[in-house]
């Protein structure tokens, strides 16, 4: 016996099956397991795996905030000033370098981070800025120009 | 990696050890301080995921201070496993038996839960007076400071220097002041 | 007998304050004003004479140094950011910038510029006859793809995005200073040059 209505039923889901698979299977290459070699296991890998590279690069932008300040702060009490101080004391005299830079600073340039502090130690001390009392005033700093109102 | 930058990359990342004197010190205010120098937060070149933390050598702890009634009402939990194993252990009781475990537990439940805690408090070296090894003594490089001022006491002070002081009244012959 | 001797190397011993600061800090807390505290007398010194030799010295030291040509780093600021560079740096820049591909720029903004033996603060800019950072542009492409892809599970929310942003990559030729930096002209623009 010859069954015709059978064949007749199975339908092609389309040609471009490997191909579409193929842009799924890429992105998976890295996976462990199944989830780089089984496509319906793998598309919901890749999902999530593409959500969060899409949340984590706003994510990104806070956490490097986040170690610039912890990075700014140890290099603060490395000198001996308090992390707030040094800050207020750097937008009062108009320097106008960023967290980003600064963290690099402290890091790559420790002298240049020194004078930073020493300055704005003094600056703070001659603003009279509350926490300035247990400071030592540097001796190689000058705020004669640099003090407003 | 180059010969010299892999030295310069052990010249970085070297382990600092620290000393730290706990008498007269709360270890649940020290705690913070020296997490901090266990992770390595006191280092500009500090990241959440690179080890760059030091050892901290804490000796004394037979002689830290707790405030108040906390002797008595701090009680630190522990089961062994077995059915009727709970016990609740008051922190005077805790301290006879081992005087190290209490700042060692503060600093430890102070850490956040993850799997770097284990390795941190491997780290850190509690003697429970000023006896310490010799090999341990000899890599301490930094001693940091203790977060209390520790009051003197009325024997530290020289019989010079308590005739000298100056007074106000003579206390009457047969006045008891002290025991000593 | 250990933890004395430690205590001494590392316990912070009273500090003496001049009168000074005393002088103005009493004045500043109001609420704790003692009336049986002692009237401090403030001695102001005049320090004009003493700081100006102090500066000329530093002055002199640091133009001194800038002779030695030794590499410097400087602080630069370019389409709101910041970078530290040096010669041969690249840096990359994103979004759409105007230089074109081959044109040798002098950046304008320089905010600090160091190296081994002295550093300059500009307040908030230095001076741009004084500090010269060179640069060349050498690439304006497209940055590599970037995928959106938004998803909110169970309700058939499903967003796929491809961007590519204009980068331009510059390589950082030089970073000198040209003159004395005690230099300024007489007559100075303003407006421009200020961030």
């Amino acid at each position: 016996m010859v069954f015709t209505t059978a064949i007749m039923m199975v339908r092609s889901r389309g040609p471009d099956e490997f191909w579409r698979k193929r842009k799924i299977f890429k992105i998976a290459a890295h996976f462990s397991g199944r989830r780089r070699n089984c496509y319906s296991i793998a598309i919901k890998a890749v999902h999530r795996a593409l959500q969060f590279a899409t949340i984590g690069r706003t994510v990104r932008k806070t956490d490097m905030i986040d170690l610039w300040n912890t990075r700014i702060k140890a290099g603060c009490e490395e000198h001996g000033v308090e992390i707030n101080n040094f800050k207020d004391s750097l937008s009062r005299c108009d320097i106008q370098l960023n967290k980003k830079v600064l963290a690099d600073l402290a890091i790559w340039e420790p002298n240049s981070f020194k004078a930073l502090s020493d300055l704005a130690k003094s600056v703070a001390i001659d603003y009279n800025l509350p926490g300035t009392e247990k400071y030592d005033k540097p001796s190689n700093v000058i705020t004669r120009g640099l003090l407003k109102k | 990696m180059s010969q010299l930058g892999r030295v310069k990359q052990w010249n970085t990342f070297a382990r600092c050890w620290h000393l730290f004197d706990a008498a007269w010190q709360n270890p649940l205010e020290c705690s913070p301080t020296i997490e901090k120098y266990l992770k390595g937060l006191n280092k500009p070149i500090y990241h959440p995921l690179v080890d760059c933390g030091d050892h901290v050598v804490v000796i004394n702890s037979k002689q830290i201070a707790f405030p108040g009634e906390e002797w008595r009402r701090r009680a630190y939990f522990h089961h062994t496993g077995y059915s009727g194993g709970a016990t609740w252990t008051p922190a005077w009781e805790l301290h006879d038996r081992d005087p190290t475990m209490i700042f060692r537990k503060a600093v430890y439940h102070h850490m956040k839960g993850n799997l770097f805690r284990r390795v941190v408090m491997e780290r850190l070296h509690i003697f429970s007076d000023s006896n310490v090894p010799e090999e341990v003594m000899e890599n301490i490089t930094n001693q940091i400071p203790p977060l209390r001022s520790i009051p003197k006491t009325l024997s530290s002070y020289s019989k010079e220097e308590i005739e000298k002081y100056p007074k106000i009244i003579d206390y009457p012959e047969d006045f008891i002041l002290s025991k000593n | 007998m250990l933890c004395n001797k430690l205590l001494k190397f590392a316990s912070k011993t009273v500090q003496t304050v001049s009168t000074n600061r005393i002088a103005v800090a009493a004045a500043s807390s109001l609420n704790a004003r003692s009336f049986s505290a002692p009237i401090s007398q403030e001695y102001v010194v005049d320090n004009t004479v003493a700081h100006k030799t102090f500066s000329d010295t530093i002055i002199q030291t640091v133009n001194e140094a800038v002779k030695n040509n030794n590499r410097l780093f400087a602080v630069v600021h370019i389409c709101g950011k910041q970078f530290k560079v040096t010669d041969n740096d690249l840096v990359l820049i994103d979004g759409y910038w105007p230089p074109n591909v081959g044109d040798r720029i002098k950046l304008q903004k320089v905010l600090l510029v160091g190296g081994k033996d002295f550093t300059l603060i500009g307040r908030p800019v230095l001076d741009p006859d004084t500090v010269q950072v060179t640069a060349t542009v050498v690439d304006k492409d497209l940055s590599h793809t970037r995928t959106n892809f938004e998803r909110i599970k169970r309700k058939q929310y499903m967003r796929i995005n491809f961007i590519r942003k204009e980068i331009t990559i510059l390589r950082i030729n030089s970073v000198f200073i040209t003159q004395n930096i005690d230099n300024r002209k007489e007559v100075q623009e303003m407006g421009r040059r200020v961030m």
